[in-house]
């Protein structure tokens, strides 16, 4: 593998469902090397389908994935110790005890790290001797946690590993995860549906529509770039008509307030508005957080 | 490596390994209290007689026990690896498919093979003191095809459970019940084709073994209902 060949690489990837309703249809993406990348989408826009491609357990109708210049259908198993996985709700042996988890998993990886997976243990005062399966899903989540930054791989794939979580054991997910990621550069590929999360972790992001991307950039470029504008309508006037103009995104009006999203400029946003007849005295700029410009892209239905 | 596999089999099966070990072992002691028993009231001549003419060989209790004990150990290592999903965190080890699978197979016919021979110990042991060796390659060839069905019964339940489709699972259903009630003739049947039926079973046996590897291939391609 090059320096340059990034870690990912999805080209024309096409899935569908069983029914045969596309899921995505020619998906390309790549995920260079040290960036934190999320994927993100509503319910059934195919997150957890990608992840589960990615990791070679669902074969897609056309096109290729790699992992380090690997395809992941045939990866070497030298590969696959240079990934950790988390699965969606933090799935593990549920019949081992804390100790005997960390025994099995480091006999698979040469550079196993027991001590990144004994400190995390030690937050949660647990007896190393309890058994997985009597823990709460907030504690379960810290020991694949802790069995990930053990790991010490080079590729993070993280399946919503905000779910099932309180806003503590979030927090202390995220926290620990990007200072790991950061100090080692490490990159990670990961899905959440709780987007605040993400935004406090992740360099970029994928958005994610039903059949193809919205937005593959930084977060920094797309909270830079993609803008919310808000517009006191006057008394009794409907949301107007923006299907002409390609450059505002979803439209909607909350009460007498209309909303606009653009990825243009904000004369652009003033002449499509002044062109309706509209006053733009109260037009004004809203600050978005991830979470708003990603309700701003996909819409709120 | 795989001692990390055997370990991981080995907490999952560990309880009903020792409970099959008991209830087998409690099985084979009754047998010998059943045939002492009917050597002391009628006489070791009349088991002799009641062997050699009405195939009568006291196993009865014995005979259905392998299967339960396959079926058994099947889906005590098996069905945790499928909820949730988490035969994914198994395949995602960084050790070749093939080598884990079969690591993983061969913990439950290890733990199979020792419940058998515990029980054919046992059973045959007290045998040996009171028969003739032609009559006890009867008793040896009643017993066996049993265990291999219990070893095949043990192979097709876990292809079952790994399988995520349907229909699969339907068809290897059907398998294994005619192989079950193919090894559970009477003991005459079993008498007269003892070794063409163990001879049948070993080479079924791998066979079952690929329906495994199958299941797991297809479990891999993302084919689940």
């Amino acid at each position: 593998m090059s320096i340059n060949q990034p870690v990912i690489s999805v080209k024309g990837l096409t899935q569908r469902y069983g029914n045969g309703r596309i899921i995505y249809s020619d998906l390309s993406f790549d995920v260079p090397k040290g960036r934190i990348l999320g994927l993100l989408g509503k319910n059934g826009t195919g997150k957890t389908t990608t992840i589960n491609i990615l990791m070679g357990y669902l074969k897609p109708q056309s096109g290729s994935c790699e992992i380090f210049g690997e395809s992941v259908t045939q990866m070497r198993p030298e590969t696959r110790a240079r990934i950790a996985l988390l699965i969606e709700g933090h799935i593990q042996y549920s019949f081992m005890t804390i100790e005997q988890i960390e025994r099995f998993y480091s006999r698979f990886y040469p550079k196993w790290n027991r001590d990144a997976y004994y400190q995390l243990m030690e937050k949660l005062h647990v007896s190393p001797r309890q058994h997985i399966s009597t823990m709460s899903c907030g504690q379960r989540s810290q020991v694949a946690l802790g069995l990930i930054l053990a790991q010490n791989a080079d590729l993070l794939v993280l399946d919503d590993f905000s779910l099932g979580l309180d806003p503590g054991y979030r927090r202390l997910f995220v926290e620990y995860l990007h200072d790991y990621a950061s100090a080692e550069d490490k990159t990670v590929f990961m899905t959440s549906h709780i987007i605040q999360d993400l935004e406090r972790l992740i360099d970029d992001c994928i958005i994610l529509d039903y059949g193809h991307i919205l937005t593959h950039r930084s977060v920094d470029s797309l909270l830079h770039d993609f803008k919310c504008f808000t517009l006191r309508l006057p008394e009794g006037a409907a949301c107007p008509d923006f299907s002409d103009c390609s450059a505002i995104i979803n439209p909607s009006v909350v009460g007498r307030t209309l909303e606009l999203y653009t990825f243009g400029t904000p004369e652009r946003i003033t002449s499509a508005i002044a062109a309706r007849g509209l006053p733009i005295d109260s037009l004004t700029r809203k600050q978005m957080s991830l979470e708003d410009a990603f309700i701003g892209l996909t819409g709120k239905y | 490596m795989f001692r990390s596999i055997f370990l991981k089999e080995w907490l999952k099966t560990r309880r009903i390994f020792f409970v099959l070990l008991l209830v087998m072992t409690a099985a084979a002691v009754y047998t010998v209290l059943k045939i002492n028993a009917a050597v002391e009231s009628r006489g070791i001549v009349s088991l002799w007689l009641a062997m050699l003419l009405k195939d009568i060989t006291y196993l009865d209790i014995l005979l259905w026990l392998p299967v339960a004990c396959g079926i058994s150990v099947a889906i005590a290592q098996y069905v945790p690896e499928t909820s949730y999903y988490r035969l994914k965190l198994t395949l995602h080890l960084p050790v070749g498919r093939n080598r884990l699978i079969a690591a993983m197979l061969s913990v439950g016919i290890v733990e199979l093979a020792i419940i058998f021979i515990v029980q054919l110990v046992i059973v045959g042991g007290y045998y040996s003191y009171i028969i003739h060796t032609s009559m006890l390659q009867s008793v040896i060839a009643t017993l066996v095809p049993r265990y291999l069905a219990g070893l095949a019964a043990y192979l097709l339940v876990t292809a079952i459970i790994l399988e995520g489709k349907w229909n699969r699972r339907l068809l290897l259903t059907f398998i294994s019940v005619v192989v079950i009630l193919l090894y559970s003739q009477n003991l005459s049947v079993m008498n007269a084709y003892g070794l063409w039926m163990i001879f049948g079973l070993i080479i079924f046996l791998p066979m079952a073994a690929c329906l495994v590897f199958g299941s797991v291939i297809r479990f891999k391609e993302g084919l689940r209902d």
